[in-house]
C-alpha cells in the first residue's frame, strides 16, 4: 500500500489527464454552457415578466383613469342632455303658448266676425220683421226700398243710442 | 546479528501487512484462482490502475450520455449531473472567486473521480483505487504541478519567485528571504504529500473497517452455526459512514486543491 511505483504513478497521472481532457471537452463545457444559458434565459424571462407586469399595471391605471374620465364625460353629457331637454321643453311650451295665442286671437277674430255677421243678419231680419209688422199695422204699403231705409235709419239710431248708453 | 534483526523486522512487517483485512475484489479472486496465468498476474499488478480506469470509463460514459445533447428542461440523470456541475462550479467560485469558472473542470473532475473511486468499494468485487498511495500520489503531484504552472503563468517567472521568497518589499523582507524561501518551498512540497497521505489513509481505513465488519459478520455466523451463505451483515452499519467519509474526503481534496490554486493567483493575499 505504501510502496510507490513510478510506473503506476505515471499511469494514474496519464489516466487522470485523459479523463480531464475528455470531461472538459464533452461534459463540463456543454453542461456549464447550458446552465449559463438557462440562467440567462430565466433572468431574461423574469425581467420580461417584471416589465410586462409594470406595463400591465400602467395599462390598468390608464384604463381606470379613462373609465373615470368616461364616467365624468357621461355625467356631463347626461346633465347637458337634461338641460337641453328642459330648454326644448320650455321652447315647445312657449311655442305652444304662442300658437295658442295666435289660435285664440284668430278665434276671437272669427267670433267677432261671426258676431258682426250675425248682428248684420239679425238687423236685417229685425228690419224685415219690423217692416212687415209696420205694414200690417198701418195697412199701408210703402215701397220696400223706402221702408227699408227708414228702418235702417231707425236701427242705426237705436244702436247709436245703445252705444252711448 | 543486525542483519538477522532487520530481516526479523521486515518479516514481521510483511506479516502485519498481510494481516490487514481487505475485501476481495474481482482481480484478487482471479489471481487466487489462476495466479500462474501471465495476464492475470499483470492484472493483479495493475489492479489499482484497472479499477481507476474503470471508474474513469464509467464517468466518461455517464457524462457523455447525458451531456451530449443536454435538454433545456432537464430530467433524470441530467438533473443529477447538473446538480453536481453547478454545485462544484459554485463551490470553486466561492473559494477562488470570479476566476473560479476557469478551474471548475479541473476541480470538478478531481472531485468526481476521487468520489467515485472512494465509493467503488461499496460495489461487490470492486476496489477503491484511492486506498493505494500510487493513485493519490499521482493526483497530488498533478495538483502540485498544476498549481505551480498556474503560478508561473499568472505571476510570471519573477512574480512566481517573488511569491516563493515571501514577497519582500523592504530590508527586513529581503533579510528574511533565506528563511522564507525554504519555508515556502517546503510548504509547496508538503502540500501534495499531505493531500496524498490524508486521502490514501482515510480511504484505506474505511476499506479496512468494512472488511473487518464483513469478517466479524462471518465469524458470528460461524459461531452461531448459521449456514455459510447467510453471514450476519454487520457491514450495513458501516456503509453510511463510508458514504459520508468518502464524500468528505473527496470534498477535502477538492477544497484544498482550490485553496492552493487561490493562494497562487495574483489577487490572493495570504500573508
Amino acid at each position: 500500500m505504501l510502496e510507490l511505483d513510478l510506473q503506476q504513478v505515471v499511469s494514474q497521472a496519464i489516466s487522470f489527464i485523459v479523463l480531464l481532457w475528455l470531461l472538459r471537452r464533452f461534459a463540463w463545457r456543454p453542461l456549464l454552457t447550458i446552465l449559463d444559458e438557462r440562467r440567462r434565459h430565466i433572468e431574461t424571462t423574469l425581467q420580461d415578466v417584471a416589465s410586462k407586469k409594470t406595463e400591465l399595471e400602467q395599462l390598468q391605471a390608464a384604463y381606470a383613469q379613462r373609465l373615470a374620465k368616461i364616467d365624468d364625460e357621461a355625467r356631463v353629457k347626461i346633465q347637458q342632455a337634461v338641460l337641453e331637454g328642459k330648454r326644448i321643453a320650455i321652447e315647445v311650451q312657449e311655442e305652444a303658448r304662442a300658437q295658442a295665442q295666435v289660435i285664440l286671437a284668430k278665434s276671437k277674430e272669427t267670433v267677432e266676425l261671426e258676431l258682426a255677421k250675425a248682428k248684420v243678419t239679425l238687423r236685417d231680419q229685425v228690419a224685415d220683421m219690423t217692416v212687415e209688422a209696420v205694414e200690417r199695422v198701418l195697412q199701408q204699403k210703402l215701397d220696400a226700398k223706402t221702408d227699408r231705409a227708414l228702418v235702417e235709419r231707425a236701427l242705426d239710431e237705436l244702436e247709436r243710442g245703445r252705444v252711448r248708453a | 546479528m543486525a542483519v538477522e534483526a532487520t530481516h526479523h523486522v521486515a518479516e514481521s512487517t510483511t506479516h502485519a501487512a498481510e494481516a490487514i483485512p481487505e475485501l476481495p475484489n474481482l482481480i484478487t479472486l482471479l489471481s487466487h484462482r489462476w495466479h500462474d496465468i501471465p495476464w492475470v498476474a499483470w492484472l493483479h499488478q495493475w489492479e489499482n490502475i484497472v479499477f481507476s480506469a474503470g471508474v474513469a470509463l464509467a464517468l466518461c460514459i455517464l457524462t457523455w450520455r447525458y451531456s451530449r445533447r443536454p435538454a433545456t428542461i432537464p430530467s433524470g440523470w441530467q438533473n443529477f449531473l447538473e446538480l453536481v456541475v453547478e454545485g462544484v462550479d459554485q463551490f470553486v467560485g466561492r473559494v477562488i472567486g470570479k476566476e473560479g469558472r476557469y478551474f471548475t473542470p479541473f476541480i470538478g473532475t478531481l472531485f468526481l473521480y476521487i468520489w467515485l473511486m472512494n465509493l467503488s468499494v461499496l460495489v461487490p468485487f470492486l476496489k477503491s483505487s484511492t486506498s493505494n498511495l500510487n493513485t493519490t500520489a499521482a493526483l497530488a503531484i498533478l495538483v502540485f504541478s498544476y498549481v505551480q504552472w498556474i503560478g508561473m503563468r499568472r505571476l510570471g517567472l519573477l512574480g512566481y519567485l517573488d511569491h516563493l521568497a515571501g514577497q519582500p518589499r523592504d530590508l527586513v523582507g529581503w533579510l528574511l528571504v533565506p528563511l522564507m524561501l525554504p519555508i515556502h518551498l517546503l510548504g509547496e512540497f508538503i502540500k501534495p504529500l499531505s493531500l496524498s497521505l490524508r486521502l490514501c489513509f482515510n480511504v484505506f481505513a474505511e476499506d479496512v473497517l468494512l472488511a473487518v465488519m464483513v469478517g466479524l459478520g462471518i465469524g458470528i455466523s460461524v459461531g452461531m452455526h448459521l449456514p455459510s451463505w447467510a453471514p450476519v451483515p454487520l457491514q450495513l452499519f458501516v456503509i453510511p459512514l463510508v458514504l459520508i467519509f468518502s464524500t468528505v474526503q473527496a470534498l477535502v481534496f477538492s477544497l484544498l486543491s482550490s485553496v492552493y490554486i487561490a493562494l497562487m493567483l495574483p489577487h490572493a493575499e495570504h500573508h
